[in-house]
């Protein structure tokens, strides 16, 4: 079952087409990427399906609900959460308050609730707590728990994000180039964490420079070039699609980009 | 290991201390004591917003005068006991705010700032041209103090006394910083928190961002309503003079001048600067200078205002022990 389907998704930025009639699904607990040359329209994508502004035509569903134009927080809420392009959190919160930031919108507590300190407040917020501990022991962010966000190492600053989307429980995580900046040693735990992700049922939508990491993980790839989708399918597939090859290098030397 | 009954003690001590003061001070200096009492649920107010939503308004002074006339009016020619005129002076002000804020909140920063400027200028310029309700530029006199409370098989309670006001005072200084203190511990004050920091993020992680700034302003225009319902019976007279531009940028000064982000911090700042020109009197005309000066030292010396400074000492005490 497709958990997220894109209609006819186009956004136009004045006269250009950044996205342009691009339709695609994601089936529940698939590792989906997205490639394509700088300015091809991935993170144009991205900001489209989880609501950052709203697509000039086109539809998005996620689990057969239309959340076309939907606002951010509420796309949030029912289920996709992201991580961007550069490190992004909040740096003058701790690791566990990042995290905990991230309970929010699945916490209920109001006003009033607040003021009295009331048994649900409590109670939410025991299980906030619980539950960041279960995601710092997932990703081994234990010991910079009680650190400020931007003192830690960028990799882990990179962790730390992902953290933050998983703490909203989500069903569909969209990754905008989450080994930018990190070496092969970071790249590779990253795309181990990356699966165990998948084990926990949620479906992964990835953004990667690395071509590596994407043939390897990737059940699926999307190829897009100028706003268009130029190619679909299995990775082997991509690697020798002809159209790929010239929209990406312009030459044909696809291989050095892979082995990378 | 010796930190907790220390703690309690001093507490203890400082509890005292302030049920205490009343009966040692004398008529004046208990008479800034309570000023700074109204000007420290105003500051803390404002801190709500400024200190943990990140936004400045430059028009707290009007909800401040809202909350007075509104209360005057209803004691004075609806007949109503302070006592139910306080609620609902405070209740209208915060409607006010509630409708200010669901429009003005759509701006940010210097934006939002100046948004609230002009409405502060509106609703200064009601109390001075609406003369049959307010006196205009005159403003009201022989308010009354509070009603007294009478209590069974005793005498009354009395508000005409400044110890009397000192405590009922002091009482909504202590609820400010208890409503306050609960907020910004909960999942609330962290939403509030996530705003400041990233807007555009904190919406992608499920913070409605203008719900949550919308209720900060909301909250925080309630206790302006308070304190200005307070002065007002305080005070026993109220005009448009005191709820100008000027006013409310002191409030803004005080809070960061005190420290943006703190509980301790608008409270500091309310004292000084309620203090301060009291006591130099000689200095009086060149305040705003003064201010200025004070706020250039604050922002570039101390970023994080008064209560910085002993943050940053107990920092380096904790590091070394």
């Amino acid at each position: 079952m497709a958990i997220l389907s894109v209609e006819n998704l186009t956004k136009y930025f004045g006269g250009l087409a950044a996205v342009y009639e691009l339709s695609f699904h994601i089936q529940a607990r698939e590792i989906l990427g997205l490639i394509g040359p700088n300015g091809a329209g991935k993170t144009t994508v991205f900001n489209l399906v989880t609501g950052i502004f709203p697509p000039s035509r086109g539809k998005v569903f996620f689990n057969d609900e239309d959340i076309t134009g939907r606002k951010p927080y509420e796309i949030n809420e029912k289920g996709i959460a992201r991580i961007f392009q550069s490190t992004r959190h909040f740096p003058n919160f701790t690791v566990r308050d990042n995290l905990i930031a991230g309970r929010h919108c699945r916490t209920r507590a109001g006003f009033w609730s607040a003021v009295f300190n009331n048994n649900l407040a409590q109670y939410e917020r025991r299980q906030s707590e619980e539950r960041a501990q279960e995601i710092l022991q997932f990703l081994e962010l234990q010991p910079y728990q009680n650190e400020l966000a931007r003192n830690i190492p960028q990799a882990m600053q990179r962790r730390l994000d992902i953290g933050i989307a998983l703490a909203t429980d989500p069903k569909l995580i969209l990754l905008d180039e989450p080994a930018a900046g990190m070496n092969p040693e970071e790249t590779y735990q990253l795309m181990m964490l990356i699966k165990k992700i998948q084990e926990q049922k949620i479906s992964v939508f990835l953004i990667e420079h690395v071509m590596q990491m994407i043939m390897d993980i990737c059940e699926r790839i999307i190829v897009l070039n100028y706003g268009k989708k130029i190619a679909e399918g299995i990775p082997e597939v991509i690697q020798n699609d002809p159209g790929v090859i010239e929209a990406y290098l312009g030459s044909e030397d696809f291989d050095r980009v892979r082995i990378e | 290991m010796h930190s907790l009954p220390i703690k309690i003690f001093a507490w203890f001590g400082a509890g005292l201390f302030l049920i205490a003061l009343p009966f040692f001070l004398k008529e004046y200096p208990l008479h800034l004591v309570n000023i700074s009492g109204i000007w420290i649920i105003l500051a803390l107010s404002l801190g709500l917003l400024q200190g943990y939503v990140g936004e400045i308004s430059i028009g707290h002074a009007a909800f401040y005068g809202i909350g007075a006339y509104t209360s005057v009016l209803l004691t004075m020619k609806g007949g109503l006991s302070f006592w139910l005129s306080l609620p609902i002076s405070a209740l209208v002000t915060m409607g006010f705010g509630f409708l200010i804020g669901s429009v003005s909140l759509r701006l940010r920063g210097p934006y939002f700032a100046i948004c609230t400027l002009g409405f502060g200028e509106i609703i200064r310029l009601i109390f001075v041209n609406w003369r049959e309700m307010t006196g205009g530029p005159d403003g009201i006199t022989g308010i009354p103090s509070p009603h007294p409370i009478p209590i069974p098989f005793s005498q009354t309670i009395t508000f005409t006394s400044k110890q009397a006001n000192y405590f009922l005072i002091y009482g909504f200084v202590f609820l400010t910083i208890f409503v306050i203190y609960r907020l910004i511990h909960s999942r609330l004050g962290k939403a509030f928190m996530a705003v400041r920091e990233d807007q555009v993020y904190a919406e992608c992680i499920g913070v409605n961002a203008m719900r949550y700034k919308r209720l900060a302003f909301t909250v925080s225009t309630f206790f302006a309503g308070v304190g200005g319902c307070l002065y007002a019976h305080y005070e026993h007279f109220i005009s448009p003079y005191s709820f100008t531009v000027a006013q409310s940028f002191d409030l803004v000064i005080m809070v960061i001048v005190g420290g943006m982000g703190t509980i301790i911090g608008p409270i500091i700042g309310a004292i000084l600067l309620t203090l301060v020109p009291e006591l130099l009197h000689a200095i009086r005309d060149y305040r705003l200078v003064i201010y200025g000066l004070m706020l250039m030292m604050v922002i570039i010396y101390l970023p994080h205002g008064l209560a910085g400074i002993w943050h940053g000492i107990s920092a380096r005490f904790s590091k070394s022990s």
